[in-house]
């Protein structure tokens, strides 16, 4: 019998590459070292072996000098930090850059830095602004510079597997009718800068900023960013047209800043109609930002089953009681789903013939092996959707998300907003408003 | 020192309820650091969790043989510390569990007859011993030479977490605070409301001690929570009489102080004085057996040093 060695600190291997020392590499900056921007720097460049770091930039000082302090004591490799997005492009050689900014200004950086002749991955949303959204997507088409959005859900391996297996190829859950989805969170905080962040007044009108306080809580503010909709909705209802297969005819929203009082809604519902290469579809989608009970998901039904997929712990799929467990047991056989928290290996028989004994509990799925995909990342969706497009720059794979898909969703948003600003309007939207 | 400013702020994670509480700092730049900490920690349950199914722990536990795969910082950090921690303890500590858990939990559930779980939990224990995980000590980097094990980091995750996030409050430049996770484990930096330190009591049926943290960690394992039934990995099984209704173990470092009041809960109080002999980064032990209260701490260092008169 084989002998396991048990979990050790060691390599099985006599040679083992550098996580950063991989050639022909895309030559790559971080603009942005925020929140999103050192999730960047620190968990998803570091596992892209054909990702170069070479510089980041930020307009406060403390934070771009400890992102390029920290990469160094971490991954021992020196970057260049930069205040001014321009000079940095000006002084390095780049391939592509990386917008982790205020949404208010991605779309003069993304088509200043395609103009430039550089790729640019650009965190959602596009913009605060429609007509930004479809310049950048414009530009991107105009310029064959690459253009990916940072809605990292479409990168997911598990997002992926329910879409191209289990919803295209083998229609698991029939017609799918209704698309639900929430975000609740208990708050929407507000940040004071930290004390040892050092902010020059003088410098922030020169980037757009009025206040000290707009730099750091640009979200609640309607000329830098587009608010709970943008940040939060957009991501899910992208979910919703992507696994129904279409975008909304009509949206009816509400919503008000009746909590908090900022300038951008708090909170806000909406339905969305569908026609549905399979028929007519509802989404349903709410934000909430006064409790952060029941948590972040979207959930899916349809006339053979249902599923709730999210990033975090709620993911589930349901079989509809009208199709019997044998017609799903393909399913299982295949190994893309698991019942019984996968526990039915151990079982000397059926289920319900281990004796009478206390309630069953009711039978769920799981996602189990994610087989017959095109790809799997096999890394955490930030990376995935990173990695895709680094990846696509080398010319080895294709966008997952590009600008012109990512600004029909975004068109949603917008009416969305359209119809909260309208007092909780009907808005319809005609076919060619998705156009780029 | 009379009147310093004092704050206390909560966030649910890791299925507890975690605590901040800040002193001597204006009340925007301790609800600031709260907010940064309490997103560190959503984006660190993320990571590590078994339960989120694209963490990284996650994805360990679906690798097959021949499989490697590129980690986080924090998943490398925490995983070279469980297995430091396993081998001191001789395999008392064990992250290796996660399957163990979901047996448990099926025939809890009634998936499996309890004939059935005895069955299993001796073909996890097979695959387990036969099972080959290598953590790259260069980089964050982890291979699966021969599958069969799956990790929990229940025993240690919350502690690691606190550590970050005493990490992150020292960058802030907040020196006085205390971080809960959920009251199992405890971390205190410098001074509290009203005295040159922090103090929490622990108790037993019959004995009360006032303990101070000193710039340090106390994490307790115990049966009032968990019931009287206790794993034993290195057997594979669960012993039913524990030997003590509660374990604290007190560290510089929460992670430490978590794991290893784990794994104490499954030595003999012989084991204690050995290991605090080879574990300079354990301050002290105490043991809740009977409804009184032992200490045990490094040679030479008066348990007077720990207490609050």
């Amino acid at each position: 019998m084989l002998a396991g060695t048990g979990l050790v600190l060691a390599n099985p291997f006599t040679a083992s590459a550098s996580v950063l020392s991989a050639n022909d590499k895309v030559n790559v900056a971080i603009v942005g070292c925020g929140g999103r921007g050192s999730g960047m720097i620190f968990n998803n460049i570091p596992k892209i072996p054909s990702a170069n770091l070479v510089a980041v930039c930020d307009i406060v000082e403390s934070r771009r000098e400890k992102a390029r302090d920290r990469f160094y004591t971490l991954f021992d490799k020196k970057i260049k930090a930069y205040e001014n997005f321009y000079e940095m492009l000006e002084k390095e050689n780049l391939d592509a850059v990386v917008l982790a900014t205020p949404d208010f200004w991605h779309m003069q950086h993304s088509v200043d830095a395609m103009e430039a002749g550089l790729h640019v991955y650009c965190e959602k949303a596009m913009s605060n602004k429609l007509e930004d959204a479809k310049k950048m997507a414009q530009v991107m088409k105009k310029t064959g510079k690459l253009l990916q959005i940072g809605r990292q859900r479409r990168s997911n391996d598990r997002y992926r597997f329910t879409h191209q297996i289990l919803l295209e190829r083998e229609k698991m859950f029939g017609r799918l009718t209704h698309a639900m989805g929430q975000w609740n969170r208990s708050k929407i905080w507000t940040m004071k800068p930290n004390k040892q962040d050092k902010i020059d007044i003088s410098k922030l009108k020169q980037y757009g900023f009025d206040t000290v306080d707009q730099v750091y809580n640009w979200r609640n503010y309607t000329k830098l960013g587009g608010g709970v909709v943008s940040d939060l909705g957009s991501h899910q209802i992208d979910i919703f047209n992507w696994f129904l297969g279409s975008y909304p005819h009509t949206i009816y929203a509400t919503g008000n800043n009746s909590y908090f009082n900022f300038e951008q809604a708090d909170t806000m519902a909406t339905i969305l109609e569908y026609d549905t290469p399979n028929g007519p579809a509802i989404g349903i989608y709410e934000n909430i930002s006064n409790s952060r009970a029941i948590g972040v998901y979207e959930r899916f039904i349809g006339d053979n089953g249902a599923f709730i997929i999210s990033e975090g712990k709620d993911n589930k799929i349901y079989r509809e009681s009208r199709v019997k467990s044998d017609v799903w047991q393909k399913y299982i056989d295949a190994g893309y789903i698991s019942n019984m928290a996968d526990m039915k290996k151990y079982k000397a028989k059926q289920s319900g013939d281990s004796g009478i004994m206390e309630t069953a509990p009711q039978i769920s799925y799981n996602i189990n092996e994610m087989r017959d995909m095109d790809k799997v990342y096999n890394l955490p969706a930030h990376t995935a959707h990173l990695y895709n497009f680094i990846e696509s720059v080398r010319g080895e794979e294709t966008l997952n998300y590009d600008a012109e898909t990512s600004y029909k969703s975004e068109v949603c948003i917008y009416k969305i907003h359209e119809a909260i600003n309208a007092g909780g309007a009907k808005v319809t939207i005609d076919p060619l408003e998705y156009i780029v | 020192m009379q009147n310093k400013l004092h704050y206390e702020f909560e966030h649910q994670a890791m299925a507890t309820q975690f605590s901040i509480q800040i002193v001597g700092e204006e009340y925007e730049d301790a609800e600031t650091a709260s907010m940064l900490c309490f997103q560190r920690l959503d984006a660190l349950e993320l990571v590590l969790s078994r339960f989120v199914p694209d963490s990284d722990i996650s994805r360990i536990n679906r690798m097959k043989s021949g499989d490697e795969l590129l980690l986080d910082f924090e998943t490398w950090d925490v995983l070279k510390k469980a297995i430091a921690i396993h081998q001191k303890t001789d395999g008392a500590f064990d992250i290796g569990v996660a399957e163990y858990v979901d047996v448990f939990r099926a025939t809890k559930q009634g998936i499996l007859s309890d004939f059935e779980m005895v069955n299993a939990l001796q073909s996890v224990f097979k695959k387990a011993q036969n099972a080959s995980i290598y953590v790259d000590p260069e980089t964050p980097k982890i291979y699966c030479v021969q599958e069969g094990m799956t990790f929990d980091l229940g025993a240690i995750g919350k502690g690691f977490a606190l550590d970050q996030l005493s990490e992150l409050l020292e960058e802030l430049s907040i020196k006085n605070y205390v971080i809960n996770a959920g009251n199992s484990s405890v971390l205190a930096k410098g001074v509290s409301k009203n005295a040159s330190c922090w103090s929490f009591p622990i108790s037993s049926a019959r004995e009360e001690f006032a303990v101070q943290l000193n710039n340090s960690a106390v994490s307790a394992t115990g049966t009032f929570f968990q019931g009287d039934h206790i794993f034993d990995p290195r057997i594979g099984q669960n012993i039913c009489n524990s030997m003590y209704e509660r374990v604290w173990v007190s560290s510089q470092s929460a992670a430490l102080s978590d794991a290893y009041s784990t794994a104490c809960f499954l030595l003999e109080k012989e084991q204690f004085n050995e290991l605090l002999q080879n574990n300079s980064e354990i301050a002290w032990i105490a043991i809740s057996e009977n409804g009184k209260i032992q200490f045990f701490t490094q040679k030479n260092i008066p348990l007077a040093q720990y207490l609050i008169s």
